[in-house]
């Protein structure tokens, strides 16, 4: 049943090795052991120890990517990289209907250890099943651990699922910046309901999420160039500066004359730099 | 202000008011023993759905309050005696007492004496051992003397060890039977039944603090979530240092249930993250006053 690891997995797997502290490596090949002898039965019930037995602590690394995933380690702790290894061990790494039973018995750390094992792991059914379940709950950290800090859902859903993860970032202010992959997903029609959520957003005077003519820049609609034009001129540095990125993104000769006007008054370095 | 862990408090049960006068009072950690709740439950996916609920949604509701709430879980006495639920129940026990808030297995124990009561508790207290978790004993209400060396004979020939172990619900006659275990024994007290605030000074004027807790065992009757903070403004009148009523609200049940990575004194004396708009499942206990929040909260964002 053991399937043959993703790339990233083995990187997840060296990197947790690396980073476990040496006074805890005699309980994790226990836990391991067990894993390997008790399978699902064991998992089933001892699974939720493993954020107290291998522990909380982040992981550091930055961004691990190659040419199958892409993860920010720190977004990771010890037990999350910890749970792929362990279904490997208990032989259910592509066990769709075992993970999923895992996930619908487990608390919400559980939960949270499943959905980080996932972007490990090959895409299966079962990714994007507890994708569209982290989706759907509409609590917090069960989405940014689905969504955030790793490209899975850009690699695992549809256009139609993709655009709806977008949008409740934009709805819970998550950064663009953490969800990634994103541009490569970008679609006119995603480009077009952003812009939309935006005017919405503005007409009601409520805050609007700066990734949205960021992401909207890869797959242009009508109204795009207008938007982040106005943008630059924005009073909200996030919406500022994600309107710089934008134009560079479109490229468009227009924002030559835009960006010199801008150097000229902005206040704040970091922007200014973009600007250059 | 005196810090408080309340070791048996049925929140699920209670209302907002109650947490937030709970924590205005000094109560930093509540333990919600799973219990019945109030009728019986007819098959065992009521079970699993209350005790999701006191390991989730209600874990979360206290946090919102700056409240650490943790539980234990077990298959009460009452219903042990029912058949309709009783195997089922312990069959899915051992995948909760793995999680990380479970901090023992409870309340279990004798209510009417019965043989189905015995069995399930003596199992129980096995399924402790095995999870390395201590026990939290419900003791009967009537004929509780006959009760309390009962539940101390069938725990002698389980094993446990009787640091492990806490006793519920006793008074002035059975702490004469329990003095002697090594048990931590448990006082609960009402507004007008088992034991009274100044029932409870007498005790501890008499026999001292160690290996003694007290708990409001608040629920869905008449009962006061604040009764351990009003007992220990009356011992504070009658005398006892603040450092032994730390003892005896604080340092024995955090001793108590604090271990194995489930919970410890730094952990429980770390203010829970307050925000107001965070979710769960959706979920949040906001109703529209997000004013409120930040008047209420001062730490929230």
């Amino acid at each position: 049943m053991t399937p043959s690891p993703s790339l990233t997995f083995a990187l997840a797997s060296s990197l947790f090795e690396a980073q476990l502290p040496a006074d805890r490596q005699p309980t994790w090949a226990d836990f391991r052991a067990k894993a390997v002898d008790g399978g699902l039965g064991w998992l089933e019930v001892h699974f939720a120890a493993t954020l107290r037995k291998i522990g909380r602590e982040a992981l550091t690394g930055g961004l691990i990517q190659n040419d199958q995933a892409a993860i920010i380690a720190e977004s990771f702790r010890l037990c999350d990289l910890a749970a792929p290894l362990l279904f490997d061990a208990a032989g259910i790494a592509n066990d769709g209907d075992a993970i999923f039973r895992l996930y619908e018995r487990g608390d919400h750390e559980e939960r949270r250890m499943i959905l980080k094992a996932l972007t490990l792991l090959p895409v299966m059914p079962v990714s994007i099943r507890l994708l569209q379940e982290a989706h759907r709950t509409n609590d917090g950290n069960i989405f940014i651990a689905a969504f955030a800090d790793t490209d899975l859902p850009a690699r695992a859903l549809d256009d139609d699922d993709f655009a709806r993860g977008i949008l409740k970032a934009a709805f819970t202010d998550l950064s663009l910046d953490r969800i990634l992959g994103a541009s490569k997903r970008a679609t006119p029609e995603l480009s077009r309901m952003l812009l939309d959520f935006m005017s919405e957003r503005e007409a009601a005077h409520r805050p609007v999420w700066a990734g949205s003519i960021e992401l909207a820049a890869f797959a242009p609609c009508p109204g795009v160039l207008a938007k982040v034009t106005g943008d630059l001129w924005s009073g909200v540095d996030a919406r500022r500066l994600a309107a710089i990125r934008a134009a560079k993104t479109l490229n468009d000769p227009r924002f030559e004359s835009e960006f010199e006007a801008r150097r000229q008054i902005e206040p704040h370095l970091p922007i200014r730099k973009a600007l250059n | 202000m005196i810090r408080i862990f309340e070791p048996h408090s049925h929140m699920f049960s209670r209302v907002t008011d109650d947490y937030e006068n709970m924590a205005a009072a000094g109560v930093r950690v509540v333990l919600e023993p799973a219990f019945w709740l109030g009728q019986p439950r007819t098959h065992v996916g009521t079970f699993i759905d209350y005790f999701d609920t006191i390991i989730g949604w209600e874990r979360h509701r206290a946090e919102q309050f700056g409240i650490h709430h943790v539980c234990t879980m077990g298959l009460n006495p009452r219903e042990a005696n029912d058949d309709r639920v009783n195997d089922a129940v312990m069959e899915v026990l051992p995948r909760y007492l793995e999680k990380n808030s479970v901090v023992g297995v409870g309340e279990i124990g004798l209510d009417d004496m019965t043989t189905a009561e015995e069995k399930f508790f003596a199992a129980q207290i096995q399924l402790a051992i095995e999870h390395n978790l201590p026990i939290l004993i419900h003791t009967p209400h009537r004929d509780k003397k006959r009760g309390f060396e009962r539940c101390v004979d069938i725990v002698r020939d389980s094993g446990i060890a009787p640091s492990r172990v806490l006793i519920d619900h006793g008074n002035e006659e059975t702490i004469k039977i329990t003095r002697e275990t090594g048990y931590l024994q448990g006082f609960s007290i009402y507004p007008h039944t088992k034991m009274s605030p100044e029932r409870m000074v007498k005790i501890i004027l008499e026999f001292g603090v160690a290996d003694i807790v007290i708990n409001s065992a608040c629920d869905w009757g008449v009962s006061d979530p604040l009764s351990v903070p009003k007992t220990v403004a009356l011992l504070q009148q009658a005398g006892i240092s603040d450092a032994d009523i730390d003892t005896l609200v604080w340092k024995n049940p955090v001793k108590f249930f604090g271990r194995d990575g489930r919970g410890s004194e730094e952990e429980w004396m770390a203010k829970p993250t307050l925000d107001w708009t965070d979710t769960f499942d959706g979920n949040s206990v906001l109703r529209g006053q997000v004013s409120d929040t930040m008047d209420k909260n001062p730490e929230a964002r």
